[in-house]
């Protein structure tokens, strides 16, 4: 009885705090990281494929691509991976992150339907960008066109105007172009009835259609700049981390809490609860460090995604930049040089008069002349070297020695290497088999990890080429820096690893991958205190590849 | 000279120009050096699994799936017929009378939209849109499966191909499934392979024509069309034409605009497919054109707004022509 | 007929660039009367009412570029010598250069001005050999069946034997078809016995065979040379035209018909020039 007494409120005690712990057990959330990495899988495929139609629509525009498959291609995958985003989103009930995917799902499809619009202007505009040329120099070679002045003027005027607003569509482009439509329809009616005068209702039709278009295509792709997919998908996946995250802390509170109630509770359930929590931090840490991970997947796969595509576009427009560049080269030099000429024409006369002032003053414009003509010259050879490191205008596997590559990369490299000592020791070496561009990028890489790595009093950079086995050459690329730490040399390679504040960490593991496509691999070593070497290690080209009798046909 | 207009090319030339001069960090990756070929060949045809090809098929044959039994899919995609009506308008269930000319149900999963109107975006949709069209099947999803769910046969097939067994959504992807199999690989496939004997110099020619003339601009890619939308009449009015000829014009015509009931979509129908398109009279949505010659001469009136000799318009004719694929297997 | 007057060297020069004809004008205003043009079309129109012996344009240009406008402007007047002046060589447009305009030279941007002279002199050289009124004799008729022994001749240079086995079976009928597996050999063989025309299959890796090429076409002027290659950069197809003046280029794997085509034209050519000569 007393005893019963006693044990009432113990009992009372225990059945309250299994009470208030199952509670607490039963409202600690379960956290279901694989669902949270699929949603960020997913959003970073549709940023992946929304990326690569950005390309493909700046493509079509420069007429790279000339069709629109890649444009749509992706939709499909677009809209289911946005209606199983949908669907997460909804299975977890949060408003702000159904909201921030809904946002995503529209910006999309707005964005689908700016491209499709677009494609309507696009082809249009190609096809009367084309046509209209053609349909002038007919009109302009017949011979009642011929015949009439004032015709040919007008309408060499209206070209001259389409031509300009094709390069710059702005509205006072715009307006040039429709007046001097307007002045061909006035000629036109003025005369006595035209043979062609079809032909030039149609060619206006055409000029026609490509002020529409081309104005209506300008604001369609401002809009497209503007489609913000990429940012309503940062916030996606802003809001789905952000609940994660949520869970997770919410988790851990919950567990703080059992943790304190299992303080204060009898000692034969601390064994139990021991267990528990010992699994609850195990738990924690794992899905802290699967937070981490994808974080740090994404980051990555996502910056070597940016890096490929802007490569591939920046492949694709280097040469237009060269033209650019070379058009305006092209007249500076000739026009130097004939200034020269022309200078030492009157350079005789003003010696033979005695001129002092006058001969000083030619004097010094020739010179300046000269240096001018050094100066073209200078351009056109870091054009030459920019050209021979991308080397776009190559076939894309050729059979060359390491040697070229890296004198290629080393002109190229010159001002980061200033200042310090570099010694070549070259050997003899046999031709290898690589894609040329890139393997320039890898040499490029590792002379700029050396010269950086190296002292800025008294650096030294050593490159050594030799041959390591019969089949395989070798490259050493060594500097007399502080040498890599112990510590650091199992990530070297790895992406976003670096030592220096500078940089984006890519470099050495972009080189990596690029050395394993050729089939060969990289070795480091080093000494705290005394520099480091990378080798990087290549086959050899095979003989008489490509001599195999093959026709023509 | 700007050869590149809008996009602000010019920043983006000068940004990636420094970016490689100065930070010299970057690889520049070897430009494609070929011109880019508008035309596409099919791919492969995908792996599917052959007892959904094989349900597909069954369905696509069955009349169960109309109110009144009277037609199936094959009614109106005739396999003879490049997988299209040889009719102007079809026919449906209780004999209506469709609104436009049943284009091809070959190479379908490489078009973009489906319908003339671009309606739906997938095949699943479009399964959906005709079984409810009055003027098609006329029916329902329950008053159809009830009616195929008498069928013991099917119902323990689908139950073998699916785990739900036969349902909406399993007759859908059957259906589906089988039209992404319904490909006609063409001897223009395989010039486009590399293959420069499949086509004749004569059929070469057409095709360069067909470039030159602009017809790529919208007929490009797997499909040669299929991919994009277009008004019909975009530098001549077509439809005002046809009026002025003595043709009603009606809500059909419309395009685009019955889906969205924008102004700018009003006579904006899908770009078709031109694969197969020798087989596949009459042409256009409203079976105007009763020869491939005609439709192409419209196309040069209303679509390119340019002239162009007979004899031009007749190489692109036999161009045309080396998109005739095979048909695949009839039952 | 009378005899032509003696008069200037007429040039034109297309350059969408107005100050590029500012430069070019200042090279060329002594010694040659020069028209400019800023696009295709004012050339095109000047080429119909004058007649030029050296066209020097520049590839990109809006509305028309450089190898469109030569494929009209040789319609227009076939006898005058074409060169291209561009910033930047990319191949497609230097195939097209070749094989269907047939471009005396290409000139990159920056040029220099005695470089650029020199070679539009030796055009003007050119062009004035072909201008008719030097009152050229009719072609003679192809010939059906000839004796082996005054064949013309046609070399295949090939390490394999399948591309002779074809050109031997399509021509070995008309012309004695050699073949040959180094150029080395070649050089030897028409040393012997001189050809017209001359195949070549290049090795996609070797960059030796230019200078075999410019030796043969230094002893064989008249020689006509087709090369074929599976991939080339521009760098090698520009020194293709400029140093060993290839009448053809064809890119591996190329149709069999298209090569046949381009030796009908070459043994064509060949005897027009001897008709010339």
């Amino acid at each position: 009885m007393s005893l019963g007494l006693r044990a009432a409120p113990a009992l009372a005690f225990v059945l309250a705090l299994a009470g208030l712990w199952a509670y607490l057990l039963w409202t600690t959330p379960t956290v279901d990281a694989g669902r949270h990495g699929r949603a960020l899988d997913l959003v970073r495929v549709l940023k992946q494929l929304d990326a690569a139609r950005d390309a493909d629509l700046l493509r079509v525009r420069l007429d790279l691509l000339r069709d629109y498959d890649p444009l749509v291609q992706p939709l499909p995958r677009m809209d289911a991976i946005l209606a199983e985003l949908a669907e997460l989103a909804l299975d977890d009930g949060s408003g702000a992150l159904g909201a921030a995917v809904a946002a995503a799902h529209a910006a999309f499809t707005a964005k689908a339907d700016m491209v499709d619009r677009f494609q309507r202007h696009d082809s249009l505009l190609k096809n009367s960008l084309r046509y209209a040329p053609a349909a002038y120099s007919d009109i302009q070679q017949h011979a009642e066109a011929a015949a009439l002045p004032a015709l040919q003027a007008r309408l060499g005027a209206l070209m001259g105007a389409t031509l300009a607003f094709v390069g710059a569509p702005e509205t006072a482009n715009g307006l040039r172009v429709q007046a001097a439509a307007q002045e061909v329809r006035g000629l036109v009616r003025a005369q006595p009835p035209l043979a062609q005068r079809a032909a030039i209702d149609n060619l206006l039709t055409h000029v026609d259609v490509i002020v529409l278009r081309q104005s209506a295509e300008a604001v369609l792709l401002a809009g497209l700049e503007q489609a913000g997919t990429g940012a309503r998908l940062d916030e996606a996946t802003a809001a789905f981390t952000r609940r994660f995250e949520e869970q997770v802390s919410r988790q851990a509170r919950s567990q703080a809490s059992l943790l304190a109630l299992s303080g204060v509770a009898v000692a034969a359930v601390a064994a139990a609860l021991g267990w528990l929590v010992w699994r609850g931090a195990t738990e924690l840490r794992r899905m802290r460090q699967l937070v981490e991970r994808t974080r740090a997947d994404l980051r990555e796969s996502q910056a070597q995604l940016i890096h490929a595509e802007k490569m591939t576009l920046l492949g694709e427009v280097v040469a237009g930049i060269v033209h650019e560049i070379n058009t305006p080269l092209g007249y500076l030099r000739s026009g130097l040089e004939s200034a020269g000429d022309n200078l030492g024409a009157v350079l005789q006369p003003a010696r033979e008069r005695g001129d002092g002032r006058e001969l000083e003053a030619l004097e010094e414009t020739r010179g300046l002349v000269r240096d001018g003509l050094a100066g073209v010259d200078q351009i056109h050879a870091t054009i030459v070297n920019l050209l021979n490191f991308s080397r776009i205008d190559r076939s894309k596997v050729v059979r060359c020695r390491v040697e070229n590559s890296l004198e290629t990369t080393l002109r190229l490299a010159s001002h980061i290497l200033k200042g310090k000592v570099l010694v070549r020791r070259y050997g003899q070496t046999r031709e290898i088999q690589c894609d040329l561009p890139q393997l320039n990028q890898v040499f490029l890489n590792l002379v700029k990890n050396a010269a950086q790595s190296a002292p800025d009093k008294g650096g030294q950079v050593t490159i050594a080429t030799a041959m390591a086995a019969p089949d395989l050459v070798r490259v050493d690329i060594t500097d007399n820096g502080p040498g890599i730490l112990p510590e650091d040399r199992p990530r070297i390679f790895d992406p976003f690893f670096t030592t220096r504040g500078t940089g984006n960490g890519l470099g050495l593991s972009i080189s990596q991958r690029i050395v394993r496509e050729h089939r060969g691999w990289i070795e480091v070593r080093s000494q705290p205190g005394a520099g480091a070497t990378f080798s990087v290690l290549l086959a050899t080209a095979q003989l008489a590849t490509g001599k195999e009798p093959h026709a023509a046909a | 000279m700007k050869p590149f207009p809008p996009f602000s090319p010019v920043r983006l030339l000068a940004r990636m120009a420094c970016l490689v001069a100065w930070t010299g960090a970057c690889a520049l990756m070897a430009a494609h050096a070929q011109p880019p070929e508008p035309l596409k060949p099919l791919p492969p045809a995908p792996q599917l699994d052959a007892r959904k090809v094989d349900l597909g098929r069954r369905l696509f044959r069955d009349p169960r799936l109309a109110r009144d039994d009277s037609v199936a899919c094959i009614s109106c995609h005739s396999f003879q017929h490049g997988g299209a009506d040889p009719r102007a308008r079809s026919i449906g269930a209780g004999g209506a009378l469709g609104t436009v000319n049943s284009p091809s149900i070959f190479n379908v999963a490489h078009n973009f939209r489906q319908l003339w109107n671009g309606g739906t975006r997938t095949l699943e949709d479009q399964i959906d849109a005709v079984l409810a069209n009055p003027r098609v099947f006329d029916s329902s999803w329950p008053q159809a499966l009830g009616k195929l769910r008498a069928d013991t046969a099917l119902v323990s097939a689908f139950a073998q191909a699916y785990p739900q067994g036969l349902d909406r959504a399993s007759a859908r992807d059957a259906l589906a499934t089988y039209e992404r199999s319904l490909l006609t690989p063409s001897r223009f496939d395989r010039y486009l392979r590399g293959d420069g004997l499949a086509i004749s110099m004569e059929e070469k020619k057409g095709y360069d024509l067909f470039k030159r003339y602009g017809c790529v601009a919208c007929h490009q890619g797997i499909n040669v069309g299929g991919n994009m939308l277009q008004k019909f009449g975009a530098l001549g009015d077509y439809f005002q034409a046809r009026e002025a000829a003595g043709h009603k014009i009606g809500e059909a015509d419309r395009g685009l605009y019955n889906v969205t009931k924008r102004p700018e979509d009003l006579h904006v129908f899908k770009v078709p497919s031109l694969r197969n398109v020798a087989l596949t009279a009459p042409y256009f949505h409203d079976a105007s054109a009763a020869t491939l010659e005609e439709a192409v001469d419209v196309m040069f009136r209303v679509q390119l707004g340019r002239p162009a000799p007979g004899a031009d318009k007749a190489l692109i004719v036999k161009f045309l022509r080396t998109l005739s694929g095979e048909a695949p297997l009839a039952p | 007929m009378l005899p032509p007057e003696p008069r200037r060297p007429s040039l034109l020069f297309i350059d969408d660039e107005p100050r590029v004809l500012n430069a070019i004008r200042a090279v060329f205003k002594s010694g040659y009367d020069v028209a400019l043009a800023t696009s295709g079309f004012d050339a095109l129109a000047l080429l119909h009412k004058q007649e030029f012996d050296v066209i020097v344009s520049d590839q990109r240009m809006p509305g028309m570029t450089g190898v469109e406008f030569f494929r009209r402007a040789k319609r227009i007047a076939p006898n005058t010598v074409r060169i291209l002046l561009s910033g930047f060589a990319d191949m497609d447009a230097l195939m097209a250069a070749v094989n269907e305009v047939e471009i005396h030279r290409f000139v990159s941007k920056p040029w220099d001005n005695a470089g650029l002279r020199a070679v539009v002199a030796e055009a003007v050289e050119v062009a004035r050999a072909l201008r008719p009124g030097a009152d050229h004799p009719t072609l003679p008729e192809e010939p059906r069946i000839v004796p082996a022994e005054i064949k013309e001749g046609l070399v295949v240079v090939d390490a394999g034997r399948q591309l002779h086995e074809r050109v031997e079976a399509e021509f070995g009928g008309r012309y004695h078809v050699i073949h040959c597996e180094t150029l080395v050999e070649s050089l030897a063989l028409l040393h012997r016995r001189p050809c017209a025309v001359l195949v070549c299959r290049l090795d996609v890796c070797d960059h030796d065979d230019m200078v075999f090429l410019m030796q043969l076409k230094q002893h064989h002027p008249d020689m006509m040379v087709i090369t074929v290659c599976e991939a080339t950069d521009a760098a090698r197809l520009v020194a293709l035209i400029n140093r060993v003046g290839i009448f053809r280029f064809l890119r591996e794997p190329g149709s069999f018909q298209l090569l046949t085509s381009y030796l009908h034209g070459a043994f064509e050519r060949a005897r027009k020039r001897r008709a010339v000569s």
